[in-house]
């Protein structure tokens, strides 16, 4: 199925000119959706950057009159007669592509993290609400990027690169720490991934190693292969040798035996490398153009903004090619300016932004406004950028579009609202239309207003409106996992249902109550199941 | 103010678990007399360690040269990051997937660097041009093991870098010499500081090899590899004497990569790398300049330091309370309210109310208009007595909170003080406002005050109040009255404490291990009396724990 085919509904909309002439009822959408058999999807993208969204400028304007209501308590809008009817979906996704991809495109509101306030990388893809005290410290769950990484569904052979996470970030902006991504440890607990921060490390973790089918690849291959594993065979006599020492301590060996149980995930890699699917790749970039050096972490800048943009299209350029020729599935891209911003643009830093946002002063706020939604614009852009280059046949998957088995999911650290507050997450997803129902402004929020003893002062006093409580977070990325053809067992740790950590203990006061359960309730249903109407039945 | 607010609101939840303090280090923290309990201590083990990413990039430079080192930056920077801290970057790290591949990777591309560049200091490639190629490579392995491996390989390691070569050369003599060079650039000798080679000494004590000190002291004082001269006295004998460790030990401390090394020290002690961007308000600027601030303010705090740590013999009291220090920019000359030095050193001194390491741009700096006497306290807590106040639990936010009224017409000390009033808060916010309100003479960017301005939202000011810098903070166990940043100077300076404490965290980051003072108490006492003598002072409290037995033993830890 390719996205740009409009289903029959839509069809009669738009030629009726009338965007009110047919109801929306989304359960005619739904059961359109659902002629197609769902299937789960193969590649799962991730982009992240800071700053929240800003309410105004994220989400579509439209009246909720025109939003209907299901049963399960969510309104929804297709994007299409959003576009019909203001001429674009909203500030930040403004893009002109979005004529064309509006139908794969979904932007969620009321995704919630249960935290009242602060940054929270930890909660894009490791559902942790933790926040700004685990600044130097680890989620409880791996992120959702790395337990895709590891699933058969996903993979159903050794693939060259199981997960890349890439970044193009100011790593001085370590509200959170370094990374959104988080491994799983033998012994249970999780360690960060480190984002590669410079375009030539990144082509060469994907392609370093590229051969092209043939005679002359298979040789260099087998030369390849061979050098490695005697590498590898030299260190690890190396290390017997030197765990046999009788002058060390039981830890010490234990040390250098950690280091050495980590050649088999190595052994591994060089059996699996293969020719590659395509006949070429990239050209290697000449420059790193934005490099982590002590000196630049000292001034806390990038080496020279102006290297932003480029090393973002390069990540993307070389990403995208490792999914093409079929090296990789899975992708992680971290856009983060953080206290850099784009100034040469007009465009402040993320974080500045999110307070300048809410502040008293109206000219400031709507500059700030005006900024944000230049900003997520630009990122947006490169996103579709993305999306551009993986519009082709899928090269797994016979007469499918690759867009149609690939989720793209667009995440922040905390949510649209002014400032640093953690409810209406400014969160989308792109593509994946064989398993996810594609297309809509979807509206989680209740009714309920938030708790007195949480009065939020800044809303008042930047006069937004008002975010109601929707639904957990964790529920999309729970979505997410499931759209991937992965099952509880692959997330949940022993004992314990649902993905995530929510150790906010105001939690166990209630104060944080879903739109669809009782006012006592606890929102432990949020944390199972994927969020209602996400996934194609 | 917000900011402020949220801090408080996550530090005043940490006292109500009871979660008050964790010690930094091992040990007791004695607040007054000695520490010393056992002479004949050999010190606390020192486990095997591998090098930090930072260590791992100053031995690439040193050990290839700049030039390949420079192509392989790209393959360093996969490696991951080490956490700073109180720890230091190169203090109990773990190892992962991410090393042992990172490593992998660079070695490999190391290994490629080489053949190709052919560096003259290495004639790799007439050698394996050569038909006594084996013979050239034999050589080859044991110069280039020599100085990896910080030390002569053994016969065993050099039978095993030789028989792998021999075995691949008739294959190709390239890939043959790339498989040896990867596989001694990840060796657990290059990779680990494995101290395994000495005489026994009793227990599980070794008296450590001329190549084992040679190499604690190279990266204790340059963050790398031994250079040829301290191998050189190494091979001599010369490290077997104290005089010419001492020789050595300085001869490092002045060349540059020894100078770059202790601002480096400098800079995780007190985590400059930290230091926010400074984003002011106008009103709040009023003139003040931010032009190169950033970068002015970072430089200042570790000429500081290098001056009275490096340069003179100052006293743990004389950088306490020092005045002079290096001032070469506009903006920062402005803010210290003096003029641009004309010396070429950029040597100051400042107006009175800058006495000491406390009263600096950097310790006091917060980013943006709302200073944060929180974290000024935490920092002296942290950095200048070793008794860092623990994460915060939010349990109790925000009931934690007293209720405060009229916030726009009373002094951010006493907003913060009423926020932080009840009960539950003053665990941690007894320690905390004590030591961080007494700075209050420094308004967010660090300029002295007396008054405190209150501006409305279109950046008037509407109030001035006056500044109280009074406060009663616990020092060596005994709660003090304080005026003020001088006083709290002055009282830190003769602190056992604050002197025992900068003392142990030179000892952690020249040593790379968490000291314990059970074990380490004798060194830390003798150190710290350096610290305090008129004609030695930091620079003779630096060296001194090269000079201690110490130093030269290896105890491993317990089974």
């Amino acid at each position: 199925m390719y996205y740009n085919r409009h289903t029959r509904r839509a069809f009669l909309r738009g030629a009726g000119g009338f965007m009110f002439a047919i109801p929306f009822l989304p359960s005619l959408a739904e059961k359109a959706y659902a002629q197609t058999p769902a299937k789960n999807l193969k590649r799962f993208v991730t982009f992240y950057w800071s700053g929240g969204g800003g309410a105004p400028i994220w989400f579509p304007n439209v009246p909720a009159s025109l939003m209907t209501t299901t049963g399960t308590n969510y309104k929804a809008m297709r994007l299409t007669d959003v576009l019909t009817r203001n001429g674009r979906i909203s500030d930040a996704f403004r893009d002109p592509r979005f004529a064309k991809y509006a139908p794969m495109l979904n932007i969620y509101r009321g995704m919630d993290i249960e935290r009242f306030t602060g940054h929270n990388k930890l909660g894009a893809l490791a559902g942790e609400s933790d926040g700004d005290r685990s600044v130097d410290s680890l989620p409880q769950y791996p992120s959702i990027d790395y337990l895709i990484s590891r699933s058969p569904a996903v993979y159903p052979t050794e693939p060259a690169s199981r997960l890349g996470v890439l970044g193009v970030m100011d790593s001085t902006n370590n509200w959170n720490g370094p990374s959104i991504s988080f491994s799983k440890t033998s012994s249970g607990t999780t360690s960060v991934i480190p984002p590669i921060l410079s375009p030539i490390a990144a082509y060469d973790y994907y392609f370093k190693d590229f051969v092209p089918s043939g005679p002359a690849g298979d040789a260099a291959l087998a030369a390849l292969k061979a050098r490695r594993k005697s590498v590898l065979d030299t260190v690890f006599e190396d290390y017997k040798r030197t765990m046999a020492s009788t002058r060390l301590a039981s830890s010490e060996k234990s040390v250098l035996s950690s280091h050495v149980e980590q050649f088999r995930e190595l052994e591994k890699k060089i059996d699996n490398i293969k020719a590659s699917a395509c006949a070429s790749v990239p050209t290697r970039p000449t420059t790193s153009l934005f490099l982590n050096t002590p000196d630049m972490v000292a001034m806390g800048y990038f080496k020279n903004q102006r290297d932003l943009l480029p090393a973002i299209d390069l990540m993307i350029e070389i990403s995208a090619t490792a999914m093409r020729c079929q090296m990789t599935n899975v992708v992680t891209i971290m856009l983060d300016a953080g206290n850099c911003g784009f100034n040469y643009m007009g465009i402040g830093d993320t974080h500045g932004l999110s307070h300048g946002r809410v502040s008293p002063d109206p000219t400031n706020r709507a500059n700030a406004m005006k900024q944000t939604a230049d900003m997520n614009n630009l990122y947006i852009g490169r996103i579709l950028n993305f999306m551009d280059k993986i519009d082709i046949d899928d090269p797994a998957a016979a007469g499918e579009r690759m867009l149609d088995n690939t989720l793209i999911l667009g995440t922040n650290e905390f949510g649209s609202v002014g400032n640093h507050r953690s409810w209406s997450l400014p969160v989308f997803t792109l593509g994946g239309g064989n398993r996810v129902n594609t297309g809509w402004y979807v509206d989680y929020r209740g009714k309920r207003a938030i708790s007195d003893n949480y009065s939020d002062r800044e809303i008042d006093l930047a006069n937004l409106p008002v975010e109601y409580f929707g639904r957990d977070y964790n529920s999309l990325l729970i979505g997410c996992m499931t759209a991937m053809g992965l099952t509880p067992a692959d997330w949940e740790k022993p004992g314990v249902a649902g993905f995530g950590s929510y150790q906010f203990p105001a939690l166990d006061k209630g104060w944080y109550v879903e739109s669809e359960t009782s006012p006592a309730g606890i929102i432990t249903p949020g944390r199972r199941t994927p969020p209602p109407f996400f996934l194609k039945a | 103010m917000k900011k402020a607010i949220l801090l408080t609101a996550l530090l005043c939840s940490a006292c109500s678990k009871g979660n008050l303090a964790f010690q930094d280090g091992e040990g007791s923290l004695a607040s007054s007399g000695g520490l010393c309990v056992d002479p004949s201590s050999n010190g606390s083990p020192t486990p095997i360690r591998r090098l930090s990413k930072r260590e791992l990039s100053n031995t690439f430079r040193d050990l290839l040269g700049t030039t390949i080192a420079q192509g392989l930056a790209d393959a360093l920077a996969v490696i991951p990051n080490d956490e700073k801290g109180i720890k230091f970057d190169h203090v109990s790290n773990t190892t992962n997937l991410g090393h042992v591949e990172g490593l992998f990777g660079l070695a490999e591309s190391a290994a490629n660097a080489i053949i190709t560049s052919n560096p003259s200091y290495m004639a790799i490639s007439s050698c394996l041009a050569s038909t006594a190629d084996t013979t050239c490579m034999s050589r080859f392995i044991m110069n280039f093991g020599y100085k990896a491996f910080r030390r002569p390989l053994t016969a065993e390691e050099n039978g095993l870098y030789n028989s792998v070569y021999a075995s691949l050369r008739i294959t190709s003599k390239q890939e043959a010499a790339k498989v040896v060079i990867a596989a001694i650039l990840q060796s657990p000798k290059f990779y680990y500081i494995v101290e395994t080679e000495g005489t026994p000494a009793g227990g599980t004590a070794l008296t450590l090899t001329p190549y084992e000190v040679a190499t604690r002291l190279s990266y204790a004082l340059t963050g790398s590899m031994p250079d040829d001269t301290l191998l050189a006295a190494a091979a001599s004998g010369e490290l077997d004497s104290d005089a010419g460790l001492t020789k050595q030990a300085e001869r490092l401390i002045a060349s540059a990569s020894g100078r770059n090394h202790f601002k480096e020290y400098i800079n995780q002690y007190l985590r400059l790398d930290m230091i926010p961007q400074l984003n002011y308000s106008a009103a709040f600027l009023a003139g003040q300049s931010l032009t190169n601030l950033n970068s002015q303010i970072v430089q200042e705090a570790q000429d500081y330091m290098a001056l009275h740590m490096l340069d003179r013999p100052s006293t743990f009291a004389e950088l306490m309370t020092s005045r002079t220090s290096i001032v070469k920019d506009a903006a920062l000359a402005r803010l210290y309210g003096i003029a641009v030095p004309s010396s070429p050193t950029g040597e100051a001194t400042l107006p009175p109310e800058r006495a000491g390491m406390l009263t600096r741009a950097a310790v006091l700096v917060s980013g943006n208009d709302a200073h944060n006497p929180f974290h000024r306290g935490q920092v002296i807590a942290t950095d200048f007595l070793c008794a860092p106040i623990g994460r915060p639990d939010p349990d109790a936010v925000p009931d934690a909170f007293k209720t405060v009224e009229n916030v726009a017409d009373i002094t951010t000390r006493a907003h913060l003080e009423g926020l932080t009033s009840g009960k539950t808060c003053q665990g941690c916010h007894q320690t905390l406002n004590n030591f961080g309100f007494a700075l209050e003479n420094f308004d967010a960017l660090g300029r002295f005050r007396t008054m405190e301005l209150k501006f409305d939202q279109s950046g008037q000011v509407v109030k001035s109040l006056p500044i109280d810098a009074n406060t009663t903070p616990t020092i060596d166990g005994r709660q003090v009255g304080v005026s003020g940043s001088g006083d709290l100077s002055q009282m830190l300076s003769t602190s056992k404490q604050a002197q025992h404490c900068f003392t142990r965290k030179w000892m952690r980051f020249a040593l790379a291990k968490f000291e314990n003072t059970a074990a380490d108490g004798c060194a830390i006492d003798a150190m710290t009396e350096k610290l305090n003598q008129k004609d030695q002072g930091a620079r003779g409290m630096l060296t001194s724990v090269f000079k201690r037995k110490e130093f030269r033993m290896r105890v491993a830890p317990a089974n």
